[in-house]
Parts: structure tokens; sequence; C-alpha cells
């Protein structure tokens, strides 16, 4: 079998259904047990006992091994520094908060995660809040700044203007 | 007494005899004769008796009166001396006593005098004492009376300009406090408006319906999320 070479975390493609730091652990963790089945597997095919089942593999993981073209059958080795790489990127995967108004459905954290890593960073992984009070829009907190992309955020900001307006109106009054 | 001497001796009458009328009548005409002539014997004694009588009487009265006359002179006498006497004695008495009086008198009246100099003196000292403590103190009281003029006239000149100060500064928090009310009605006028926005378009849109407007707002911001996740 060709071995494909191993990529390190700073390398790895996330896919869409990857959105947070949650999915990264459940990927590792995914990864873990598979390893496990793995060498359970190799330990009884070494030992003449044909075992006919195949690992199930959940299709969040699949499409992560596809993206980064890694096969899970690979030798015990190039798993546990799968495995490695794959709890560093938990480590180091940079995450953005983003508050929301409603409930976040899990279509549009997608494509907001997919704005994210083709704009902002390939592995961004975001941490969903939520705040009725913002109306519509979103509170976005990166690692230093904080973005008020609210609507109560722009009505604020535009309060000044509004004051404006009302004064002026007060004054023809 | 002469009177009683001429005195004559009742005369002894006859027998008459009632039944001779003649007889009656001429002895009643003689008796009557007799009687006229008795009286006025009588009369004629008795004013003799009483001319006597009169002339003893005036000279009795006379000799009493002078006899009177000299007792009583002898009595006023007698009486006059004794009352001289007891008027003198109770002169000499009365000067005793009155010369005993003033000595005493004179003596109390020596004593009153040195206690009343001692007195005065006493006084007199007591007086300049005070007098010298009543200067003192009324000099410090004008000096500490001029000094709360002072003060006062100061105070007053201080309260003035804190009046004025204080005008001042009354009527710029006036103004100030009028300009906040007016910023503050602005601006609680506009969080009005603010908060009816907010309340009248919450929950209006659910993620799917906001997400081309949250994607456009991020790619305006994109460069400086970029750059921060890069640090």
């Amino acid at each position: 079998m060709n071995e494909p070479q191993l990529k390190s975390h700073t390398t790895f493609a996330l896919p869409p259904s990857v959105v947070s730091k949650i999915d990264i652990s459940h990927l590792a963790t995914e990864l873990e047990a598979l390893d496990g089945v793995l060498n359970a597997m190799a330990i009884r095919a070494k030992a003449g006992m044909q075992d006919q089942t195949r690992p199930v593999v959940s299709e969040q993981l699949t499409e992560f091994l596809r993206l980064n073209s890694l096969k899970i059958e690979a030798d015990g080795q190039s798993r546990i520094a799968l495995i490695k790489e794959v709890r560093l990127l938990k480590e180091k995967a940079p995450i953005i908060h983003m508050t929301f108004a409603v409930e976040a459905d899990k279509q549009s954290l997608q494509q907001l995660v997919q704005w994210l890593r083709t704009s902002i960073h390939p592995q961004a992984v975001v941490r969903v809040g939520l705040q009725p009070g913002l109306v519509a829009g979103v509170y976005l907190r990166t690692p230093n700044h904080v973005h008020d992309l609210s609507l109560r955020g722009m009505i604020q900001s535009s309060r000044g203007l509004l004051v404006k307006e009302i004064g002026a109106l007060r004054v023809r009054s | 007494m002469g009177i009683f001497q001429r005195k004559e001796e009742p005369r002894k009458k006859a027998p008459i005899d009632e039944s001779s009328d003649g007889v009656q009548q001429f002895f009643d005409g003689y008796f009557a004769d007799l009687r006229e002539r008795g009286r006025s014997h009588f009369e004629k004694a008795v004013e003799e008796n009483m001319q006597s009588f009169k002339t003893d009487l005036d000279a009795a009265v006379a000799k009493a009166d002078t006899e009177l006359k000299a007792h009583i002179s002898r009595r006023l006498d007698d009486q006059i001396a004794e009352n001289s006497e007891i008027i003198t004695h109770a002169q000499e008495e009365a000067l005793k006593s009155l010369t005993g009086s003033a000595q005493a008198l004179q003596q109390q009246h020596k004593q009153v005098t040195e206690t009343l100099q001692k007195n005065v003196a006493d006084q007199q000292v007591l007086l300049n004492a005070a007098f010298e403590e009543n200067k003192a103190g009324i000099a410090a009281m004008k000096d500490a009376q001029a000094q709360a003029l002072q003060a006062l006239a100061q105070s007053v000149q201080g309260l003035q300009e804190q009046n004025i100060q204080l005008a001042q500064a009354m009527q710029r928090n006036v103004a100030a406090q009028k300009a906040a009310l007016v910023d503050s009605f602005q601006e609680n006028m506009g969080q009005i408006v603010e908060h009816y926005l907010l309340g009248a378009l919450g929950d209006q849109y659910d993620l799917k319906a906001q997400l081309p407007s949250i994607i456009k707002q991020m790619e305006v911001n994109k460069a400086a999320i970029a750059e921060d996740m890069k640090l």
C-alpha cells in the first residue's frame, strides 16, 4: 500500500462539519478508538483468526481523512502520530467566539466556518454563544479584540445621530 | 351775834272769851294793831339784823379771803419750792445721765469712726484692686472686641465673596444642570427609541436569514480579524 506522507497539525485541512474544538476532540477520541480496534484486528490476524468486520468510522472523521488524504488502515505508528497531531491541532487551533441572537443551526455554522477558513485561518474553529439582546447579527471575539457586528451594536453606535436628530427636533419645536 | 341778842321773848296771851263779841272785836282790833306794829317792828329788826349780818358777813368773807389767799400762797410757795427741788434733782440726774450718754456716745462714735475709717481703708484697697482689675479686663475686652469686629468684618467680606462665588457657581450649575437635563432627555429619548426598535425587531430573523449580512459584516472587518488571529 502506498503510504501518504503524514501532515502536521499546522497543515491539516478541516472539513466544514468540524466546527468547534469539541469536534476536533471527537476526532481524536474516535481515532484512538479506531486505533484500538485496528490493533486488535492486527493481533487476531497474526494469530490466524480471520476477522471480517470493519471498524465503523463517522462521516466527520471520514471527511477529515479524505480531505487530508489519510488512510486509517496504515501501521500503528502512523496512527499514533496522527492522533498526536490531531491532539496538537485541538490545542493549537485558533478559536473565534461568535455570539448570536438566535440559536445557530448546523448548516449556518458550517457556512460561517467555511468562510473563516478561506478568509481568515484554514484551521479556525468557533465557540458559539447565545444572547437574544443582540437582536440580529453576531458579536465576534478574537483573541485580542471584539467586533460587535450585531444590530444592537449598530443602533447603539448610531445613537449619537439619533440624539442629534431629537435635539434638532426640540430646537425646531 | 347781834341778831340773836335783839330777839324778844314771846308775850303771854290773855284767855279769850268767845261768847263776848265786843270784847272780841276789841281785841281783834287791838291785836291787829299789835300785829301791825309787831310786823313793822319785826321788819325793822330784820332789816337792821340783815344789815348787821351783811356787814359781818362781808367782814368775814374779806377775812376768809385774805386768809385763804395767804394759805394758798403759802401752799403754792411750798409746792413750788418742792417742785423746784425735784426739778433741780431731776435736772441733775438728767444732766448726769446725759453726760454719761454723751461719753458713751463719744466712745461709740470714736469706735465707729475708727471702724469706719478701717473699713473705708479696706474698701478703698479692695476698690483700687478691683478697679485695676476691671481696668485691665476692660482693656482686654476692648482688644477682644476690636479683634472680634475685625474678624467680623473679614467674615462679612468673606461671606460676601462667598455669596458672589456661590451665586456664580449656582448659575453655572443651573446652566450645566439644564444642559445635562437636556442631554439626558435626548439620551433617554434615544434609548427609548432604540429600545423600541430592538423590541420591535427582536426574534424577526433566524440565523440563515442573517447569514449573508453577517458574512458581509465580517468581510468588512476581515483584515482586522485576520490580523488578530496571526498574533
